[in-house]
């Protein structure tokens, strides 16, 4: 006969525990990676599916913690009884098994909802990232709730905080694992395949019955076998891609880089937005001569983005020296280069290079810069066009130097937001060269130089007798060029702000810009959230308002500092898995950190370590400005920002031991609402920084909000005691 | 109030004063304030009705009930005390010159330019408009020059421009603005050009042929269900203008986008060819346009070259004379064939002509008639 033990917590919580449930931390591991794999494949299909800006994936995480946070919440009050650890792996085969069909159902709403080639509503984008998200993140909430509850119940002792710390370690593996491996090597449908074939053969191992066994192992081995066989991934995609082949498509350091062909023309998308094709004559024109012509003797050239779009065979049309080139996403460039089978331009040196880190290091003078990168659409890209950025390069340039750099065309007529986007690119390049045209083309071309500039391109590629399909006399008037640039230039009112690193104008301009194309409205989707947000800082007792805070906390500041590490780095992608690896370290080892005597956990503990946390906020911008002036220490830059993420998660971990020591419930309740509270905070922080601190109000104030909140929970506490 | 309640006003002030320069920084930023609309600007329309419902607008098939102190769905009509009234007259937001080329008409007085205007307001919607900031707004959301018809006309003829064109966003949403330009245009000897996506109702068209010179209709589809799907509107209405304008003697030309997976199937090309043959289109010169990525399609490809091609080839099998490949710079297709010699008879670079062997209306070569107004 197995011994039973009876524990009665609260009337929810009346059970029979038999002795197995030792191994509960199993479960919590398990879940912990799982939710952690499905969190960031849901991220990077929402931002391919939708337009990948800060506002969609702010709203993809915050949704995530919300409804991962309401799961959590609801779980509270579930039953035990029945509970076995079979039950609890089945239903982590389950969450691991879910993504299948919603990733499809995600491609095929949006495929029916919206034709073919447009953008998704915003409404209707929210809508699908709730109702996407909720099968898996409700379950997810929930189970953590379940698991830890009964890894409670089963040593008689409050153990949330283990729970969380167990919990923690499964994201840290799982994040790991995808970041470095999965993420590099497999498409979405194959990483849920891994995924659920490994849960599924855990549950095949603790099976009692050998049916079931060798019914477990053997589906656990035939799913990720059938996924890799028949990949449904290429067949999901192609709907994304009507009338166009799928020659190409890898998952890269900087997203999915997808090549189609459809009638001999090339066609690449990042992350499904298209962002080069071959045959793009006008722009690759425009974008080159505009520029080059204006040069006496152009020799050395720096070309940023856009080669393949035919720019490298028009800027060999002046028998320059050498062409210096870089790619946003290099992959691109490899990839076109395979596909068209062309001998290496023998004067091209391409190099794999963050393009702000190669202009730091970098002591080459370019006669003609070239830049032909995405608009300021994302914070990531708004970095190069920042008064720092034209700092940055006009230390490459000469008196003679020309530098050309485009904004999408306003047409016949500029749209406000769209004006503005411009003004401030204007006004950023004045304050460094002395001399600037703007000419309105398939893009708007923005040309500087310390030298004079000349309106009359066609009249000069006559003269030096350039050979262009487009860039000449029959598709351009000089005369009419000029009056259009000259009437847009008379538009831009200058009191707009130069942009900045980190004061984002351009991007905050261009996301309202955005807003024309999806409907919406900037102060709604901003003012929404914060109200709910005060209105739950309000409502919370002190110890849950010190998590709920805690939450916010760690979601801004790492927000803030995934931003500052873009700005100084560049590409995020491998960086993010090493800032979410410290992030769970810093989590798991706060979680067990004991101050003092370790059986004492005190409000007085509770309320100085948010007063820690204030004052760690507002520390924070001077650590960064630090960091900034150690550019050529790159290992010592780096490391300075790795640092702060690991105390801050540390606090945070912390946080939530002693939260779960001073709450006065039963175990699931103090579950279901710590877990909940800390994820919904950590939703409207990462919401409510990307799209309204950081743009609109820049580092320091961010930080000195985040302050401001922690020393309030910090006061609520005290005032309690 | 005790020592806790005071600390928590405290602190709710302070929550709210910190809230401050972020909803004021929002304030400041991204708020449009429309200008004013003045009475200078307003016309009483010319074509509707009042209904129980409110005024219901004849002028296109959409046929607005528009309810007091509303728009109709233009954004260009307004109704009010029970009339409805233009909003768009003199009030142009766009006014440029432009080869005449680029609306695009080959065959009208080629190598001159085109004063061209356009006032906010469409009454379409579609994906892939290049002109969405004008047309998918009202005149009171843009910024407007006051341009009245005199004005007009005298600007045009201030900066040598042999026509009007009333282009970029939709003219049948300013139609009071264009008659009336029009007519005094007429009297300066001013051409009017009218580019348009002909979805408007036949009366008003009749009348506006009586003073327009030459039109590009935008045949942007030959199914109703993309048009509605792509455009929100209607493919009939479409065909019945082509049928007037033919009817009433203003010259023609045909412009059809290309759009990938949208309207880039050849059996419906084939189609839209027959059906213009069949209905005494042959030498209306018909231009196939490449779609560039814009607007709500900015996630489609252009199309590709082969495919104008392609559809090049069946409208010039199907018979039809002059067709044209547009935005594609350097593939020759753009200069004008004689349909008897095949010479070529006008030559251009882009916009420019280099060479004209048209005379009189003819082929240099052969004699044989080149349509168009020379």
């Amino acid at each position: 006969m197995k011994s039973v033990s009876r524990i009665k917590i609260n009337s929810f919580e009346e059970t029979v525990i038999p002795p197995k449930w030792i191994n509960i931390k199993y479960l919590l591991i398990v879940l912990g990676g799982v939710a952690i794999v499905n969190q960031l494949v849901f991220i990077r299909e929402f931002l391919s599916v939708l337009d990948g800006n800060e506002l969609v994936m702010g709203l993809v995480m915050a949704c995530w913690m919300i409804l991962t946070g309401f799961g959590a919440y609801v779980g509270r009050n579930f039953k035990i009884s029945g509970f076995t650890l079979e039950k609890g792996l089945s239903r982590l085969a389950l969450l691991s098994f879910m993504p299948f069909l919603l990733i499809a159902a995600l491609y095929w709403f949006k495929k029916t909802l919206f034709p073919p080639g447009t953008i998704a509503s915003l409404g209707i984008s929210i809508s699908g990232i709730f109702l996407l998200l909720f099968p898996v993140c409700f379950l997810s909430g929930y189970l953590f709730t379940q698991f830890s509850t009964c890894y409670s119940l089963s040593s008689n002792d409050n153990r949330i905080s283990n729970a969380y710390r167990y919990e923690s370690v499964g994201s840290l593996i799982g994040g790991l694992i995808f970041s470095f491996f999965f993420g590099y090597f497999f498409n979405s449908f194959e990483v849920f395949g891994l995924t659920t074939g490994i849960v599924l053969i855990l549950r095949a191992w603790v099976c009692n019955r050998s049916i079931e066994k060798y019914l477990f192992t053997g589906v656990g081995i035939i799913l990720p076998l059938l996924v890799f066989a028949f990949n449904p991934d290429i067949h999901i995609k192609k709907l994304f891609y009507p009338d166009q082949e799928i020659i190409r498509d890898k998952s890269t350091r900087y997203g999915t880089l997808t090549v189609t062909q459809q009638h001999g023309q090339l066609n690449f998308y990042e992350n499904n937005s298209l962002q080069f094709y071959t045959d793009n004559i006008i722009q690759s024109e425009e974008a080159v001569h505009y520029a080059m012509i204006q040069h006496k003797q152009p020799k050395q050239i720096l070309l940023i983005s856009g080669g393949i779009s035919g720019m490298i065979q028009e800027i060999e049309k002046y028998q320059v020296e050498k062409i210096t080139y870089l790619e946003h996403n290099p992959e691109i460039f490899h990839e076109w280069k395979n596909l068209i089978h062309m001998n290496d331009f023998k004067n091209v040196e391409f190099l794999k290079s963050d393009i702000r880190t190669f202009l730091l290091r970098s002591k080459t003078i370019y006669d003609v810069i070239l830049l032909n990168l995405p608009p300021p659409n994302t914070l990531g890209y708004n970095r190069f066009y920042t008064q720092e950025f034209f700092s940055i390069l006009k230390k490459h340039c000469n008196h003679q130097s020309i530098v050309c750099t485009s904004l999408p065309s306003t047409g016949n007529y500029a749209e406000a937001n769209a004006l503005e986007v411009n003004a401030s690119l204007f006004k950023t390049l004045n304050s460094h060269f002395l001399h600037q045209l703007v000419l309105p083309g398939e893009k708007n071309y923005f040309l500087v130089s310390d030298d004079s500039l000349s309106w009359n391109i066609t009249e000069l590629i006559s003269k030096k007798r350039i050979i262009t399909n487009y860039v000449n006399s029959g598709y351009i008037d000089d005369k009419l060029m000029k009056e259009r640039g000259e009437s847009l230039i008379s538009q831009f009112d200058l009191k707009v702000k130069i942009n900045h690193d980190f004061q984002p104008y351009m991007f905050l301009r261009q996301i309202n810009h955005w807003f024309n194309y999806v409907g919406g409205n900037y102060i709604l989707i901003i003012a929404i959230p914060a109200i709910m947000f005060l209105v739950c800082l309000f409502w919370l007792n002190p110890v849950t308002t010190g998590l709920y805070v805690g939450g916010f906390t760690s979601a801004s500041l790492e927000v803030a500092l995934m931003l500052i590490y873009q700005i100084y780095f560049g590409s995020l992608y491998i960086a993010s898995a090493l800032f979410f690896s410290l992030f769970m370290g810093g989590l798991v080892v706060g979680s067990i950190w004991k101050f003092g005597n370790k059986n004492e956990f005190s409000m007085r503990q509770y309320s100085m370590l948010q007063f820690a946390l204030a004052l760690f906020s507002i520390l924070l911008p001077g650590f960064v400005l630090l960091a900034g002036k150690m550019a050529f220490f790159t290992i010592l830059q780096q490391f300075m920002f790795f640092v702060p993420v690991f105390i801050l998660a540390f606090g945070i971990g912390y946080e939530f031991n002693l939260a779960s020591r001073l709450q006065p419930y039963g175990y699931s309740r103090i579950s279901g609402i710590n877990y909940s509270s800390d994820l919904l905070g950590s939703a409207f922080g990462a919401f409510i920084t990307a799209v309204l601190l950081l743009p609109v109000c820049g580092l320091a104030i961010t930080c000195l909000v985040v302050a401001g909140l922690n020393l309030f929970s910090g006061l609520r506490v005290v005032l309690k005691k | 109030m005790d020592k806790r309640q005071f600390i928590k006003t405290l602190f709710c002030g302070a929550g709210i004063a910190c809230l401050y320069k972020p909803l004021s920084a929002i304030a400041e930023s991204g708020i449009v304030i429309p200008p004013e609309v003045g009475k200078k600007w307003t016309r009483e329309a010319q074509y509707y009705i009042v209904t129980p419902k409110g005024v219901r607008c004849l002028l296109c098939p959409n046929e607005c009930n528009i309810k007091e102190g509303e728009l109709g769905n233009c954004r260009a009509r307004l109704s009010k005390n029970g009339k409805l009234y233009s909003i768009s007259y003199g009030n142009p937001c766009a006014v440029h010159i432009d080869p005449i080329e680029k609306k695009p008409l080959f065959h009208f007085y080629p190598g001159t330019n085109a004063f061209s205007i356009a006032t906010a307001g469409c009454n379409l919607a579609c994906l892939y408009c290049q002109n969405w900031s004008i047309s998918q707004k009202s005149p009171r959301d843009t910024q407007n020059t006051d341009l009245l018809p005199d004005r007009l006309i005298s600007y045009c003829k201030q900066n040598g421009c042999k026509s009007i064109a009333y282009t970029y966003s939709e003219p049948v949403t300013f139609y009071e603005y264009v008659y009336d330009s029009a007519t005094l245009a007429r009297q300066e000897e001013i051409k009017n050009v009218f580019i348009s996506s002909g979805f408007v109702n036949s009366a008003p068209l009749a009348k506006l042929c009586k003073v327009i010179d030459a039109a590009n209709i935008d045949l942007k589809s030959f199914s109703d269900d993309i048009y509605m799907r792509l455009c929100s509107g209607k493919l009939q209405p479409i065909l019945n203008s082509l049928n007037l304008l033919k009817k009433e003697g203003v010259w023609l030309e045909i412009t059809n986008l290309v759009v990938p997976s949208w309207t880039d199937n050849m059996d419906m090309i084939k189609r839209m060819c027959n059906w213009l043959l069949q209905n005494g289109f042959e030498m209306t010169p018909l231009h196939f346009s490449r779609f560039i990525p814009t607007y709500k399609l900015s996630q489609l490809p252009p199309t590709p070259v082969n495919t104008l091609k392609s559809a090049r080839e069946i409208a010039l099998k199907e018979g039809l004379k002059y067709v044209y490949i547009g935005n594609v710079p350097g593939l020759e297709m753009e200069n004008t064939i004689c349909p008897e010699c095949h010479a070529i008879v006008i030559e251009r670079q882009g916009f420019r002509v280099v060479q004209n062997y048209v005379a009189g209306g003819k082929c240099v070569f052969c004699g044989e008639k080149i349509d168009g107004v020379w």
